[in-house]
Parts: structure tokens; sequence; C-alpha cells
């Protein structure tokens, strides 16, 4: 995608908002509108009273008053300001996830499966952020710069044209000139040293976690000093950029001295020609001098633009991807199924892999019979159960279940049938019985710790003080990988499907909770089309039939 | 508000905030000079014809001035650079330094989540704290006060009047921080439940699919997003409401002062040169309070921030290192009449009274939380024994440095971290000058061979803790970087927990080719592994209750 087309891209997906936006810079152009006419009703005011002056005039109410309103109003616009921001703010990030979480619900399985998934979603948080800087703090004072440095134009064009034309450049340098040349200079420096920044804390986050083994092996010094360099070495990028900061700061700092001075210039130029009298020549000069306040906060605004860029850019590209498995078109809701899946003459390799996996490939196991796959790793027996759970479309060949193809029905009627066991186990941040509960929202307690009792896990959950009510983030690290496993199973135990699908079910148990476990496992599938992939010999062994690929 | 002790976490820096400040106060001053002169050429349009000289003059200071503004502009952003580059650096290796003093005991019983928070969040929020708002607080303290004396000269009461609005501006941030640590801690914490749900739910897609739950989690999501929107959009209504009162008074205060120097105007107390002035200088009596707090978000984490920091680096050490090198005769480990607990409620090890000889293999048994895991901790000195003592050699474990000694004695448990980067830099923590052959060796020893027959050999990547290996593997890729450490005791930590089969058969056959040149504690909760030790150690409730030679275990 050009930079163009992902910059359109991201301001459509502002337009729901565009109300609350223009609201927002309304508030934020006024306030600082009035903030500059507080000075210039009060200049008007004291050249009002020089008019005067000796003759005995009347005080002049009337700009003094509209200093005042000035100064009240200024607050009101805050007020205006920081609430509209808040709310786009949070409208945003909330609509931009929504988006994310529903373009990962459209891919996933397939493309969470792999073990880099957990890049994708830390990614995709701080890309989100970038996203929602970029217009809460990026686009809002670019608009509200443009909107008060225009009508400052209209006012001292309004008390001379010339006025305008001198000032228009000096707006021009500072707003538009100033920010390409400090994004060119400093854009990359920047984006270089944010992205190492992400990669030393990352480093950072990892070192603290594994201190212990680090302090153990006599290395936490040296990895100490490792993590210091690197950061010296980020800070020459740093010194870099707030040299460059201090340059552009340095220079807008010379333009609006330089547009004073430009102003007293003209006015001299001006008042010779007997062009402008007393009261265009201090209301400008007081104007000009109060009113570069918001074009200040343009300067540095770019220099994030290359990180919002990449950030826009990772996630189109996720909401563009194509999910590689969907409901067909006329899949049907067939209900409940009770037979056993069955891969015919499949052909398939992973999406972007030469490698084939599985070629002219057959595959059936009988109802009422636990049976086990056997297989070394890389020979596809997790891919088998992929292409049961139609995580992946089989390249050539059909997998059918009931005599039906799988591609006829509706995913979530498929996956509500089978109930499929992954390797890896994953908690959800909230308390143990809701992540057991996940399987059946309507169980009953009893019925969760009937499951529990299962997975071996009932004692240990017991053991925890606030037992099945426990957080599963208040543990954190302390559940073990076997633990989660257990958790899982209580979870399939929980579904009680007709059909099950286990993949790895006891690798991070020990051999006594295996044993509990695969008996009970062995029990609560009598009857049932049951699958097991391992290569634990004691798995292997206890179930009634064995294939080996 | 500043207290001492969090300035003292500042270092050096301390020299580049007060050069900051006073960076700061030069503009200020540069400020006033360019009213002045502004005033000065005004009053010339109004009171003489303005002649070319004058504005010359005036072009002249203008240029005087330019240079003056980008001269600080520079200083202010190289002091700014200084000081965030060295409270990084320093409060970072305090915290370094302190960790590596409070040893594993301290991750152990506290784990590693407020490390994170100090180490990374804090460290950021120190570096604005001390970068921006100490500075700019300085700064506004004394600014309203040397504008008031240069005002003074001008009109006494007029400046009075205008100062009399500025500590106004110090009382509504008082107010606004007491709001500030309350909601808006309560607003960032809400907002942070958000993110933590959203990659909560998001790394959890393919569990929440298979139970086709993904819908029904994205409506909770927007539930609470819009519970806590509409909770949060109240209270800013509100509070917003308060400091919009606080800010009209302000303005309220800077639209009076200038009327107050319309009317002197007006009845001819004060010269036109002077109004201007006057009227130039009020918004600086208040811009720097004001900048003040927009920065306030970044003061209130800072301080905060700070005292946690702070909290951290007093804590005191289980462990004392000793320091002094002594003399040890072998590998022996000797517990005589250990007592231990981690904390009052419960006695975890009681006088246990054991010889763990040298070369020999040894499995500790026992159901979980009998003190099998304290008695590892204490042989390494995670934490210091209540009672008794342990020896190394025939030497008080507490008389050898510490460096020493886990340079003798190393424990791989189920949770032994793995690194980012390459096979080869995770083994090279074990030995940081292992050859490649070495490291192949070892590879090969533990099962690992099939991960490095590949292009990449060594270098292949592990991933973000070892995220691309499986569980198996990351505990084999730990024994082989203890293996190549090569230490003279072994403690092995339930290192078969949570491993498949051929990994378990693996990492046996691996630990029991140790014997005879190692002493080695295998702790297991599982017979299987501790099958074919030397000797079997049962520990119950803190006490060994048996042991038998292993040739008569079934």
């Amino acid at each position: 995608m050009s930079d163009r087309s992902v910059f359109l891209r991201l301001f459509r997906m502002v337009r729901p908002f565009s109300w609350l936006m223009v609201l927002s810079v309304l508030c934020g152009a006024v306030g600082h509108l009035a903030a500059i006419g507080l000075m210039g009703f009060a200049a008007a005011a004291v050249v009002q009273i020089v008019g005067f002056a000796g003759s005995g005039g009347e005080f002049p109410y009337l700009f003094a008053g509209l200093a005042l309103c000035c100064g009240l109003v200024r607050g009101f616009c805050r007020l205006g300001e920081h609430y509209f921001g808040h709310d786009i703010a949070f409208r945003l990030l909330f609509d931009i996830r929504t988006k994310i979480f529903k373009a990962l619900s459209r891919l996933a399985p397939a493309k969470l499966i792999d073990k880099r998934s957990g890049d994708v979603c830390s990614s995709a948080i701080s890309d989100v952020e970038y996203v929602e800087i970029f217009f809460a703090h990026t686009v809002a004072p670019i608009i509200i710069g443009f909107i008060v440095s225009v009508v400052c134009l209209v006012v001292v064009g309004g008390l001379n044209l010339w006025y305008a034309v001198g000032l228009l450049p000096f707006y021009l340098i500072m707003g538009v000139v100033v920010p390409i040349l400090s994004y060119k200079a400093a854009g990359k420096a920047g984006y270089e040293y944010r992205e190492n920044l992400s990669a030393i804390n990352s480093n950072l986050l990892e070192t603290l976690r594994g201190v212990k083994d680090l302090i153990l092996l006599n290395q936490a010094e040296a990895r100490f000093a490792g993590l210091g360099e690197e950061t010296q070495k980020n800070n020459q990028l740093f010194a870099k950029i707030k040299q460059h900061e201090g340059v552009v700061a340095g220079l807008s700092e010379v333009i609006v001295l330089l547009a004073v001075l430009g102003n007293v210039v003209v006015s001299a130029a001006l008042y010779s020609r007997g062009g402008v009298g007393v009261r265009e020549i201090v209301i400008s000069a007081v104007v000009v001098a109060s009113s570069f306040g918001p074009l200040f906060s343009l300067m540095f605004l770019a220099n994030s633009l290359l990180n919002t860029r990449a950030a826009a850019g990772r996630i189109f590209e996720l909401l563009d991807e194509v999910p590689v498995v969907g409901d067909c078109a006329g899949a049907v809701d067939v209900g409940a199924v009770g037979q056993t899946p069955e891969l015919c003459g499949v052909d398939f390799s992973y999406p972007r892999s030469q490698l084939q996996i599985l070629e002219k490939f057959n595959f059936s196991f009988t109802k009422g019979v636990l049976t086990a796959i056997s297989a070394n790793s890389g020979r596809g027996k997790s891919t088998i159960l992929y292409l049961m759970m139609r995580f992946y479309d089989p390249e050539a060949g059909k997998v059918v279940i009931d005599g039906e193809d799988l591609r006829t029905m509706r995913l979530d009627m498929l996956r509500s049938n089978i109930s499929y066991f992954t390797q890896e186990t994953k908690l959800f941040n909230t308390t143990i019985i809701e992540n057991i509960r996940i399987a059946d929202e309507s169980a009953s307690d009893s019925e969760v710790q009937a499951a529990a009792k299962k997975a071996g896990i009932h004692d240990f959950i017991m053991s925890l003080p606030q037992q099945y009510q426990s957080r599963v983030s208040e543990l954190g690290g302390n559940f073990s990988s076997g633990e989660r496993q257990r958790i899982g199973l209580a979870r399939i135990f929980l579904q009680d499907n007709e059909v099950v699908l286990l993949d790895e079910p006891v690798s991070n148990l020990d051999s006594e909770t295996e044993q509990l476990v695969m008996n009970n496992l062995k029990e609560g599938l009598a009857g049932k089309s049951a699958l097991i992939v391992s290569h634990r010999q004691t798995v292997i062994d206890m179930a009634d039939e064995v294939v080996f690929i | 508000m500043l207290n001492k002790k969090s300035l003292q976490l500042a270092g050096e820096a301390r020299r580049w905030i007060i050069f900051s400040a006073v960076v700061l106060f030069l503009k200020g001053l540069v400020y006033v000079v360019q009213v002045f002169a502004v005033a000065w050429i005004l009053d010339g349009f109004v009171f003489a014809d303005i002649e070319v000289a004058q504005i010359v003059i005036f072009a002249g200071v203008t240029a005087g001035l330019i240079c003056a503004k980008f001269g600080l502009s520079l200083l202010e952003a190289r002091f700014s650079f200084k000081i965030s580059a060295i409270v990084k650096t320093s409060v970072r290796s305090k915290i370094f330094t302190k960790v590596k003093q409070l040893g594993p005991g301290y991750t152990e019983s506290s784990g590693t989540a407020a490390l994170v928070t100090n180490a990374v969040d804090g460290v950021e929020s120190m570096e604005v704290f001390f970068g921006r708002f100490v500075p700019q607080f300085f700064y506004s303290l004394i600014i309203p006060l040397v504008l008031l004396a240069i005002g003074s000269f001008i009109n006494p009461v007029c400046s009075a009047v205008l100062l009399a609005a500025v500590p106004i501006i110090p009382l509504s941030m008082v107010f606004i921080s007491k709001w500030a640590k309350r909601s808006m801690g309560n607003f960032w914490d809400g907002y942070q439940d958000l993110s933590a749900t959203f990659l909560d739910n998001l790394q959890g897609m393919v569990t929440l699919k298979l139970f086709n739950k993904s819908e029904k989690r994205l409506q909770e999501m927007e539930a609470q997003a819009w519970g806590f929107r509409n909770s949060t959009m109240n209270l800013l209504k509100m509070q917003l409401t308060s400091i919009t009162v606080m800010d009209t008074l302000v303005y309220g205060f800077a639209g009076l002062g200038i009327g107050v120097v319309l009317l002197y105007f007006f009845l001819g107390k004060i010269s036109f040169f002077g109004a201007i002035v006057l009227l130039l200088l009020s918004v600086e009596f208040f811009l720097p309070l004001r900048k003040l707090g927009s920065y306030f978000h970044a003061g209130v984490n800072g301080i905060q921030a700070g005292k946690k920091i702070n909290a951290f680096l007093e804590t005191e050490p289980s462990v004392k290192d000793c320091g002094k090198v002594v003399a040890s005769q072998g590998f022996d480990i000797v517990f005589d009449n250990v007592s231990f607990s981690y904390n009052r409620e419960k006695e975890n090890l009681r006088n246990v009274n054991f010889c763990f000889e040298q070369g020999k293999i040894y499995g500790i048994v026992g159901e979980s939380g009998c003190g099998k895991t304290s008695l590892a901790h204490l042989i390494l000195r995670f934490f210091e024994v209540k009672k008794g003592e342990i020896r190394l050699g025939g030497c008080n474990i507490a008389d050898i440095p510490l460096n020493l000694l886990r340079q003798r004695v190393n424990l791989v448990t189920n949770s032994s971290a793995i690194f980012s980067g390459s096979i080869a830099d995770n083994l090279r923590l074990g030995k940081a000058d292992a050859s490649s052959q070495q490291m192949v060796d070892v590879c090969n020893k533990v099962g690992l061979f099939h991960l490095i027959d590949t292009p990449d050999g060594l270098e292949k990547s592990v991933g973000e803790a070892g995220a691309m290996l499986s569980g198996g593997e990351r505990q084999r890729l730990a024994l082989a970087r203890a293996l190549l450490y090569d230490a003279q005791v072994y403690i092995f930590d339930e290192i078969t927990g949570s491993v498949d089969a051929e990994s378990e058969k693996i990492i046996k056959e691996t630990i029991y080719s140790l014997r005879g040149e190692k002493t080695v504690l295998i702790i297991s909760h599982r017979k299987a592994i501790v099958e074919g030790a030397d000797d079997i150690v049962t520990i119950k409730n803190g006490e060994i209750v048996g042991q038998q030679e292993v040739c008569c275990v079934g």
C-alpha cells in the first residue's frame, strides 16, 4: 500500500466520529482564539484610551468587556476540548480494537495456530495506540493550527491587507516548512529510536523475568551491562534527535521574532505613507506576537509519522487478510453429528509452504473405538486434526462427517459438535470456574467440579485460597503447564461431545496424574468417536486401536 | 510535593536539572526584553514620529534576541537529553544492583511483576519527571516573583493585582492533584484493564473459536468498554467542570488585572509604554504555571514511581554476601540440624540432618509443599537458614562468596528461563567462551541435534522466551546450558514435571550420566525419575522421614 492510500484509509476509519472530531477541534480553535482575543481586545481598549488621551473620553467598556469574555470562554473551551478529545480517543481505540478482533476472529485458528501468534497480538496492541495518538495528538492540532492561523490572517488583513501578506509566509514556514524539514531530518532517526527502544524494553522484560537463572549462572552482571550498552547506543540516536529538536525549537522562536520584526517593518512602511494609524499598529503587533501558539505544537508532529505509517500498514494488512476457510455459500446447520470425521484422498500443504504434508491421504476411525495416532514429529499428526476441525481446507480430496463434506456445514455448528483439545491450553484472565465453564455455559457448579475431578485438577483448585473463584491473573505464572493442561481437559470433560479429538492431552502431566486422566478419558469416551494424537507410549498403549503414520 | 528522597534518585542529573531550570529562567528574561522592545517601538509609533534609526535599533535588539533564544533552545534540548540519559542509566543501574544483591530469593517470594513495573514504566516516568516537571516546577516558583519585581517599576498596584491571581493556580493544582491521584488513577487502571482484556482475548482467539465464544466475548468487551466509557465520561464531566472553574478564575483574574491596567492607563497613572509592557507580561505571569499543569500527570506519575522505586531500593536482602574466600575441600553437602521457614506461619524445614556425598546421585521425594524445594533454595542461599548450618566441602556456605557458591552449585527447575536469541546465545549463558564443537556436543547429549541440524545451525532462533521450542525442548536446552556451566553440584527441581515422554527419557539419561562425576540432587514428587538414584530421601512436613538405598526400591 502506498503512503497516501494508507493515510487516506486511516481518515476513512474515523469518519463515524467526525462530528466529535469537529467539536473537539472547534473547542480547541476557539480556545486559542480566545487567548489571542484577550490580548487583542485589551490592546484595542488601550488604543481607544490613547485616542482620548487628555480629552477625557469614556472608558472603553466594550473592548475591556470583550477581553474579559475571552478569558471566560477560554476556560470552557478547554473543558470541551478535553471532554470530546477523551471521547474520541475512547471510541477510536474501541472501534479499531473491535475491527482487529473481528479480523482475527475470521482468520483464527489458522492464523494463530503457529507459535508466532503472540507477536501478532502484542503488535496489534501497540499499533492501535499509535493510530489513536495520530488522531488525538496529530490530526487535531494540525486542524486547530490551520483554523487559528486563518482567522488571525483575516483579522490582521482586515486592519490592512499588507499585514496579512507580511504574516502569511511566517505561518507557512512555521506550520508547513519546519515540520516537513524536521520530519526529513529526524523522522528516520526517530523511527529507529522508537523501534530500538521497544526492542530494548522487551529485552529488559525478559532479563528481569529470567533474573533468577541469570544469577544462578553468574550472568546477571554481563546481561545488565549488555542492556546498558544497548541503551547507550540508542542514546546516541536520542542525542541526535534531541539536538535536532533544539534546532527546530530555536528556529521556531526565531520565526516568531522575525514575524514580530516583519510586522513592525510593515507598520513603519504603511505608517510613513499614512496607510495605518495607531489602532492598526498596536492591535496587529499584539495579535502577531501571540498567534503562534498553536503552530508551535506542530513542529515535531511529523516525526512519529513513520511509526504511525508502519502501525497502520500492519493493521490494514491484518484487516485485509483473506481467511483460509470461511462459511461457504449455502452452508447449513446440520444439527448434531454423531459419526466420525473422515479424510478421503486428501492432499495438503500449509499456505506459503512447499512441503507436501499429506498426499492422497485416507484416514478414518470407528465410533466407540478409542483410536490413537502415533508418528514422529513433523509427520502431520496435528494436521489431521486441523483438517477435521476445518482450520484449513484440503487442496484435493475432502473431509467428511456423517457423509457430508465439512464445507457444506456451518463452521460454528461443526465446532460446537466436535470437542478439540489443543496442545497449548489458554487460560483467560477470569476465575477458574469461568475458565472451565467456557466449554458449557449452562453447566452447574457441581458439573464443573465433576469435570475438574475427572481432569485431576479439583484437589489443586481446592488448595487455592479462593478455590474455584481464584482469578487466573492473581496466580500468574504459578500455573504450571501441567495445571493448565488439566484445566483444558476439564473443559473437554464438561463439553461432553460425541466427537472428541485430543492433541497430546497428557504431554505435560506426570505419570500418576496421567494414569488418572487417561482412565477417566477412557471411561468418559466410551461409545464416542474419540481420536488421540500422542507420542507417549503409555497413552498409545491405552488406546483400543493404534494407527501409525 | 517534591521530597528529598525522590530528588536523590536523579543522582548525577541534579546538576543538569538545575541548569535546565536556569535556561528556562533565562528564556523568561529574554521574553521580558522582547516585551520591552515591542512596547518601546509601539510607543515610538504612537507618540513620536517613528524614525528609521528606531526601527534599526529594534531590528538589532531582535537579532540579539534571536541569537539568545536559539542558543537557549539548543541548551534546553541538550540538558533535557542529559537528564533523560543519566536518569535512565543511573536509576536502572541502581535497580539492577539491587536485584543482584537481593538474589533469586526476592523474585522467588515476590515475583517479577513489581520489578518489571519499576524498571520499565517507573524509569520512564522518572525521565519525564526529572526532565520536564522538576525544572518547570522551580522555574514556575521563581518567575512570577521576578515579573512582579519588574512590573513594580512600572506600577506596583497593577502588578500586585496580576500576581494576586498566581496563587490560584497552585491551589487549583493541589485540587487537581487530589483528583488526579484518585480518578486519573482509576481511569488509567480501567484503561489498562481494557487493553489487557483485549490482549487476553486475542491470545485466546483459537480457544474462543473452538468453543464458539468469540461473538459473545466481543459483546462482553463492548459492554465493558461502554460501561467504562460512560462512567469515565461522567466523572470527567464533573471533574472537568471543577477544573474549568479554576481556569475561569485564573483567566478572569488575568482579565481583571488587564482591566486594572486599562483603568490606570485611563486615569493617566501609567504610560502607554507601561500599559503595553504590563499587558504583554500578564500572559507570562500565568504561562509557566499553566505549562507546569500540563506536565502534571507526569509529575504525579513521577512522584509515585519514585516512591515505589525508593521502597524497592530500600528492601533488605535476605542473605548477605560475605565476600571472603575460604578454603573448602570436596563437594559434600552437609545439613547440620537445619531449620527454616519462609514466614512465621509454618516451619518449612525442621532439624534436618543429612550428608549428600560427592559424586552420588540423590532423589528427594515428597508431596508438594513438604519442603523439598526449600532444601534447594537453602543450598543456593536464596534464603538464610533459621537454625543450624549447611556446609559445602566442610565450609559453612554462609562464608562462601555467593558468586563462588553459585559457580559450584547449579539449579535447573521446570521454569528455567530461555531467552530470545539463538540456541548458541542461550548455551553461552552457561559458558561464555564455549566453542561450537562443545555446543554441538552438548546439544547431541540432550537430544537437541534435530534443532541445530538446519542451515542456521546453532544460530537458529528460539523465539521470545523460547516460544518456538516445545516445552520438552526448552527444558532440554536449559539442561544443556547447565551442563556447559560445569558446576560440581547439580540440583534438578521437577525438571520433568511438564515434558513429553521422549524428553523425559533423554533428560533422565543425561542426569544419570553424571554419576560419579558430580553430586546430583533430583527433586521430584514422582518416583519414576528418581529410580536409579544412589539414595532416595523422603521428606514429609519439613522432616526427613525416610532414606533408602535404591537397591531396595521396588
